[in-house]
């Protein structure tokens, strides 16, 4: 839980309210950020964006609801102008092809458990991996995924059962995912 | 097995949960971007205030020391030529009733001499004694001022009049040699020549030496400088190389120790013997290395110089490992408020039986600014301090850093911080030959901030023993 008093100082804009609202938050949101870019410098660019937004409007957040959601909000529309502005969300690939993805990162291997899986999402196509952030992660709807990205409510359908059917294809090539029970534990473990 | 094809839900909650547990770091510059965008320029005023004040510094010294009196002499055999002898920029110019000794107008680039069209040139018996034994048979010219005159009434020379000193086209010449010029505080200089007999212009003067003296001392600084032909010269070129050694200091931060692990973290890089220092397990072998540059001496006093320029360095040390095969190394990395790890691979162990050297090597560009002083000064040798602050920039480099587990040497590159701040001490041995001197310089460069970035734990400090040597020369 947030202390309110950090809220308050960074209304103030004091910079060591801001500084430690930023270390607080930073990690989980960048973690958003690079599911969504390209690569690291681009997700970084995004968190900038965000956090900027967030100081800038943190005097709207009326002390209602989680305040991490309200971050996340953000974080998350400026993960998707982001996509906006660079114009590849439509890019996918055929669903016969996207079986052959290959995993280039040689180093998955050495990675937690949890970033072997962001690195696995990584790997889908950006149109793909958008759909699939938001609808599966982010909570969104097909409705809403249309709105924001301006597609066919059936693309973002299609594209979300392509993104998972190839995802947990290169997860079990991996030997991310084994077996329903293995996975089932595991959910158990993290909680 | 996984249950792909229809359990929809089940995949949404295991991408939520490992979405939600995952964390990234950002660089810091992405928090100092936002700071900057948040609060403007700050971190920036100490350079700011850096600037003004050296800025200031040299622009007061510029203005009280920058009219060191500076004789010219020109030789001649007739007054022609003498005129056009006098340089069109002349470096100073003593002239009318109206100066006050100590106003410093007088330098090149103080036009309001022009307003002061008078010359004079005096004979050598008139002139006084100490002058006098110093004019070589001459006859002397000098732009002399009214208290000059005032000072010496009885001189036996002549007076000339001018337009202006850049053009001194001569307009009258007054004879003293029969006359007392009768001036005073209330007197002005004109008045009191129009009270002198009037010489015709063509006279023959056998050898003529112009002496451009700005105040009334010109006694005083004939005496000193002799009739030499060299300026003192505010701004000198300096070119030197130093061959030096490299040396290096780890220490461990060992509060990593004490620094909670960040989520998902099920192991922790420390050294299993991590109570050891980790300059024990390190077998470093300094290098010769190269700094070479060229600098801007500015002379402030005779004793002090601000020094500037700029600077390639080439920084070298070895480090003894042993030949491994391809592992992992760990390196706990402290970011924001916690530990991390980070896994890179390794080739280098700092155990083993097959013996292997690396090689630390880095070139750099870096801007001395510093200050000189000569505590010891004779007329062909002098010996002094140095002292300068070198914001260093590394160009390109190869390193190899320590895991943090004291197991590995693995590739640094990432770690590497590319802005430095170096201090420079050095004991310099100068030999002064006309315009040139020629110095030889111990010198001491310790590096402030540790090598790498705050991130790795474990600092690099790093000393340079070298030797300066080079040359410099005098330019205006």
């Amino acid at each position: 839980m947030i202390d309110q008093s950090l809220i308050q100082g960074c209304i103030d804009n004091d910079a060591t309210a801001q500084r430690a609202l930023y270390n607080t938050f930073s990690p989980k949101m960048m973690s958003i950020c690079y599911r969504f870019a390209y690569n690291k410098n681009d997700a970084q660019d995004i968190l900038q964006e965000a956090f900027l937004k967030i100081f800038s409007q943190i005097h709207t957040y009326q002390f209602k609801g989680s305040f991490e959601g309200w971050v996340r909000r953000i974080v998350v529309n400026s993960c998707i102008n982001y996509i906006k502005r660079n114009k590849k969300f439509n890019d996918n690939v055929d669903i016969a092809n996207a079986y052959n993805i290959q995993i280039k990162e040689n180093n998955i291997g050495q990675m937690m458990f949890t970033k072997q899986v962001v690195e696995c999402i990584r790997l889908l196509p950006i149109g793909f991996r958008t759909v699939l952030n938001l609808y599966a992660i982010e909570g969104y709807s097909h409705k809403e995924i249309s709105e924001i990205l301006d597609i066919q409510e059936s693309t973002s359908r299609s594209q979300y059962t392509r993104a998972k059917v190839i995802l947990e294809n290169i997860l079990i090539k991996k030997g991310l995912i084994k077996n329903k029970e293995e996975e089932l534990n595991w959910i158990a473990e993290l909680k | 097995m996984y249950q792909h094809n229809n359990d929809k839900d089940n995949l949404e909650q295991f991408l939520q949960t490992v979405a939600d547990k995952n964390k990234m770091y950002s660089d810091e510059k992405v928090w100092n971007a936002i700071y900057k965008e948040l609060h403007g320029y700050k971190r920036w005023n100490a350079l700011t205030i850096i600037s003004f004040i050296v800025i200031t510094v040299l622009t007061v010294f510029t203005i009280l020391f920058n009219n060191t009196v500076k004789l010219n002499f020109i030789a001649s055999n007739t007054f022609k030529e003498v005129k056009n002898k006098v340089p069109k920029k002349a470096t100073t110019a003593l002239i009318s009733e109206n100066i006050i000794p100590q106003q410093k107008i007088f330098s090149q680039s103080n036009k309001s001499y022009n307003t002061y069209p008078t010359l004079a040139f005096i004979e050598k018996e008139s002139l006084p004694e100490a002058v006098h034994s110093k004019t070589n048979k001459s006859i002397s010219l000098a732009f002399l001022d009214k208290l000059f005159l005032n000072n010496y009434p009885n001189l036996n020379g002549y007076i000339a009049t001018t337009n202006s000193i850049e053009e001194p086209t001569i307009n009258s010449i007054y004879n003293l040699k029969h006359s007392t010029l009768n001036i005073n505080a209330n007197t002005s200089l004109l008045a009191a020549l129009n009270t002198v007999p009037k010489q015709e212009e063509q006279i023959i003067l056998p050898k003529v030496i112009i002496q451009e003296n700005p105040t009334t001392e010109i006694e005083k600084y004939i005496s000193k400088t002799a009739f030499t032909k060299n300026k003192k010269s505010a701004i000198e070129l300096q070119v030197y190389a130093t061959p030096s050694m490299s040396y290096r200091k780890l220490v461990d931060d060992k509060t990593r120790n004490t620094i909670s692990l960040r989520d998902g973290n099920t192991t922790t890089p420390l050294p299993s013997v991590y109570y050891v220092d980790v300059n024990e397990v390190v077998h470093h072998k300094p290098a010769l290395g190269l700094e070479a540059g060229v600098g801007i001496l500015y002379k402030l006093t005779d004793k002090v110089k601000l020094r500037t320029g700029l600077q390639f360095n080439i920084r070298k040390y070895y480090i003894d490992s042993y030949k491994s095969g391809l592992n992992i190394a760990q390196i706990a990395v402290i970011t924001n408020n916690g530990l991390d790890t980070i896994n890179q691979f390794a080739t280098s162990s700092t155990t083993g039986p097959l013996n292997k050297s690396l090689k630390n090597s880095l070139y750099q560009i870096s801007i001395p600014l510093g200050i000189q002083w000569s505590f010891l000064q004779s007329k062909n040798f002098e010996i002094g301090l140095g002292l300068s602050i070198q914001p260093t920039l590394t160009l390109n480099k190869n390193v190899y850093l320590i895991s943090t587990d004291y197991k590995y040497y693995t590739d640094g590159t990432s770690f590497f911080r590319k802005w430095n701040i170096n201090t420079g001490l050095d004991l310099n041995f100068i030999y002064k030959v006309g315009n040139y001197s020629f110095f030889l310089s111990p010198q001491l460069r310790y590096q402030h901030l540790p090598t790498y970035t705050d991130e790795y734990p474990i600092k690099e400090y790093r000393l340079d023993n070298g030797l300066r040597f080079g040359f410099t020369k005098k330019l205006f």
